[in-house]
């Protein structure tokens, strides 16, 4: 192959994940990784800034917790706090979207992207646009619906909610949780 | 290209965490080839 490819392989095989515990093989290397530091936010504001071979480094912090939405309610949902440009990194496809979205909403604002899961189950016959749902005690205004994912090892990929990052580390972030990047590489040209 | 990226990413959180040249990453990466490292 003696030509130049963009993007050559497929989507997600060109990301790393940097994480606190990775894969343990076993309990005694899991209990071992509880010692380790926190991934903070000053972490990944260094590998943004310093990073020469990533095209991108995004960040995420997340937790499961209960979503609700009026009377309804959505148990276990991976509620993640993303920064703006995760979407783009992981691959994640907005299928409905708002027409009116500033900037400065899309960095700090009570905003949520829902996965397909939610339109189908809990607004069925209504657009989900504009509708609020809760976590915790706080509300976030559907701005869009990601596009179906899919399943990996039997587990559904599809039931998360995305909010902006620093709106998670403000209203639902524990400390515990730490955060978790993934970079990009570069396509060389 | 995807060796060089991570090992970048490595090199620089390795830095900031001061671990010496002997100590095990503190911190985990994991790539599209972690599954099947398992």
């Amino acid at each position: 192959m003696n030509f130049y490819v963009p993007d050559p392989l497929p989507p997600g095989a060109n990301v790393f994940i940097v994480d606190r515990f990775g894969s343990s093989p076993s309990q005694d290397a899991w209990v071992k990784a509880q010692k380790r530091p926190l991934i903070t936010m000053d972490d990944y504001e260094r590998l943004r800034d310093s990073m020469k071979n990533g095209k991108a480094v995004a960040a995420l912090d997340d937790h499961n917790i209960e979503i609700r939405s009026g009377t309804k309610r959505l148990e276990n949902t991976d509620v993640m706090g993303v920064s703006p440009n995760y979407a783009e990194v992981r691959n994640i496809n907005v299928e409905q979207a708002a027409l009116s979205i500033k900037p400065t909403t899309i960095i700090v604002g009570k905003w949520c992207l829902l996965a397909p899961t939610w339109p189908t189950g809990y607004f069925a016959n209504v657009d989900p646009i504009g509708k609020v749902v809760r976590a915790e005690t706080h509300e976030y205004q559907v701005i869009g619906v990601a596009e179906r994912i899919g399943s990996a090892f039997g587990q559904s990929q599809d039931n998360f909610m995305i909010i902006p990052l620093h709106t998670f580390e403000k209203e639902l972030h524990r400390r515990a949780t730490g955060s978790v990047f993934s970079c990009r590489r570069v396509a060389r040209r | 290209m995807m060796a060089a990226c991570e090992d970048e990413a490595r090199m620089l959180m390795r830095a900031w965490r001061h671990l010496p040249y002997d100590a095990k990453d503190n911190f985990a990466i994991l790539g599209s080839d972690s599954i099947m490292k398992l």
